[in-house]
């Protein structure tokens, strides 16, 4: 179920003296079952952006298209918004129902399940992000921040979404959450095969978790492809204030020295291996 | 109940200063603000189209030379237009003073009617835009300024006017705050599956629910986080603080006074003759 986005353009109050142009031609398709990270400064367009996948924004000029659907047309919204969910910035403080489980419940409710199977669905969604099923009759006031996120994150998850997008899904948490939160995400795309699109500041996120990345600027696209490639631009990325992650710039500054090991590199595994193999601590072992 | 309203209060930003240098952004605020009462003293005791006229006329003086844009003070007017077009169907239809003019089965449209409905619109059109060049030119601060200074001499008998003034300060500040925080969450829930839209007035009332209370819980939070940043900057009323900047009467808020001041004996003048 892939998002077609083609030729799109949104200028925010057109015809006024507070007119933005927030995107500026995007062309972007996002295939089934990556795991895409946009990125760019504070006002690049990435909520704008997202908020297009849905249908929450139409654009001003090209089309958007969910699974062959545009989200031109009223009619098909709702259908939209059932396949593609959206968790927005600081979920937990959308969270409005007397207990868990009838906030989580809002969202298949209104895409007209029954009883029975909204039942069901509130619990794989709890399961899914790992929050024990005896708090379905608290209220979602009294649990903890990160508890909190994730019934939030549930509660877009229990209409059973083909593609989840998360705005800044870590923002605000501490280390072990924050963890917790994004092995979930990408354990929903590899055992639901749900397409992920994440928006982050985090760039050591990016690289362990992304498959692809996509570079915001001005309203337009200025990089996109593996983090492998999109990292090696380090001259690109700090030009419009992004930065690499630690251990590419690490390993940059390491190869201006002489060293001999790889530019980019996105984990730490690979990383001690090729400091290891330059220092040639493997073989002296033997 | 239409969720426009929303995206209207954001895109038109009622009252919304307009910074310039216009004689009229010069004004002592508390000057603007004591003559914008003093125009609508003038604006209820004008009688008969010629004393309208002045005042239009004058109004309109004020108004271009603010240089705000007529465009921004004529919106201020659209919130209102259901009201003003209710008052002269309403006064035309239903006052049967003077001549008969026109008969259309079982309504009648009477001379009196026609000219107090037309007049009603006027005098509301001319208050709305004369005290939107209030709010157009006038900072939010500058303002509660000037009424924290006007409500001094009532602090003997006990008014709280710095505590008022600070309050007003706080609200208007946090009006588009609390306006982006409902589009926000109006999205969140519409991702969700929440229709604002459309089913009938129960059904509307009840998709509410979702928007007030985060909402709620938002003000309260911040409301919260703002009192403890206050004091954590040892604030502690209006006692013994002083200000950055003095308000100051200058020549030319004589002047203004002077000529409103003309402009009112002109108007009481024409009633008494019976212009």
């Amino acid at each position: 179920m892939p998002i077609e986005i083609r030729n799109v353009s949104y200028t925010y109050s057109p015809g006024t003296p507070f007119e933005i142009k927030a995107l500026d031609n995007i062309e972007l398709t996002i295939e089934d079952n990556s795991f895409v990270a946009i990125i760019g400064q504070t006002g690049s367009g990435k909520s704008t952006l997202i908020q297009h996948f849905n249908g929450l924004i139409v654009p001003t000029q090209g089309v958007v298209e969910v699974n062959g659907i545009s989200t031109q047309d009223k009619k098909d919204r709702k259908k939209v918004r059932s396949q593609v969910g959206i968790v927005f910035q600081y979920p937990e403080h959308q969270l409005f129902e007397e207990t868990v489980f009838l906030d989580i419940a809002f969202g298949p409710k209104n895409m007209g399940y029954s009883d029975e199977e909204v039942k069901q669905l509130v619990e794989n969604a709890m399961k899914a992000v790992d929050l024990d099923l005896a708090l379905l009759e608290k209220s979602p006031f009294d649990l903890s921040g990160g508890q909190m996120r994730r019934v939030a994150m549930a509660g877009v998850l229990a209409m059973s979404p083909k593609m989840l997008i998360l705005d800044e899904p870590t923002a605000g948490l501490d280390p072990i959450t924050r963890n917790k939160v994004l092995n979930l995400i990408k354990e929903l795309r590899d055992k639901q095969s749900i397409t992920i699109v994440i928006v982050t500041h985090d760039m050591t996120e990016v690289a362990h978790f992304a498959d692809r990345v996509v570079v915001l600027n001005n309203g337009q696209i200025v990089l996109d492809g593996i983090p492998k490639d999109v990292f090696g631009e380090t001259k690109a990325l700090k030009s419009i204030g992004l930065d690499v992650p630690p251990l590419t710039a690490l390993f940059t500054s390491l190869v201006n020295k002489g060293w001999n090991v790889p530019s980019v590199v996105l984990t730490l595994e690979e990383a001690a291996k090729a400091i290891k193999d330059e220092l040639g601590v493997g073989k002296n072992v033997d | 109940m239409n969720w426009g309203w929303v995206k209207m209060l954001t895109n038109i930003n009622f009252g919304q200063f307009i910074p310039g240098d216009s004689f009229v952004h010069k004004l002592d605020p508390r000057t603007k603000i004591l003559l914008t009462i003093l125009y609508i003293v003038i604006l209820f005791s004008a009688r008969g189209v010629f004393a309208y006229g002045v005042i239009a006329l004058f109004s309109l003086f004020i108004i271009l030379s603010a240089k705000t844009g007529v465009r921004n003070v004529l919106r201020s007017v659209k919130p209102l237009i259901i009201i003003i077009f209710l008052t002269v169907v309403l006064h035309t239809l239903f006052n049967k003073e003077g001549a008969l003019l026109l008969k259309l089965g079982p309504l009648t449209i009477h001379e009196g009617g026609l000219y107090f409905g037309l007049m009603m619109a006027s005098r509301l059109i001319l208050l709305i835009t004369f005290t939107s060049i209030l709010t157009l030119t006038t900072s939010p601060i500058a303002l509660t300024d000037g009424i924290e200074n006007l409500l001094k001499p009532f602090k003997r008998i006990g008014l709280p006017a710095h505590e008022l003034a600070m309050m007003m300060t706080i609200a208007l500040r946090f009006i588009p705050t609390l306006l982006t925080e409902a589009q926000k969450i109006m999205k969140a829930q519409q991702s969700r599956g929440a229709d604002f839209e459309s089913g009938n007035i129960l059904e509307r009332a009840k998709a509410l629910l979702p928007l007030l209370v985060p909402l709620f819980i938002s003000a309260f939070r911040r409301a919260d986080e703002l009192a403890m940043a206050m004091e954590a900057r040892c604030y502690r009323g209006g006692e013994g603080r002083t200000r950055m900047k003095i308000l100051k009467m200058s020549g030319l808020d004589i002047i203004a006074f002077g000529t409103m001041s003309m402009v009112g004996v002109l108007i009481v003048y024409m009633r008494v003759q019976g212009i």
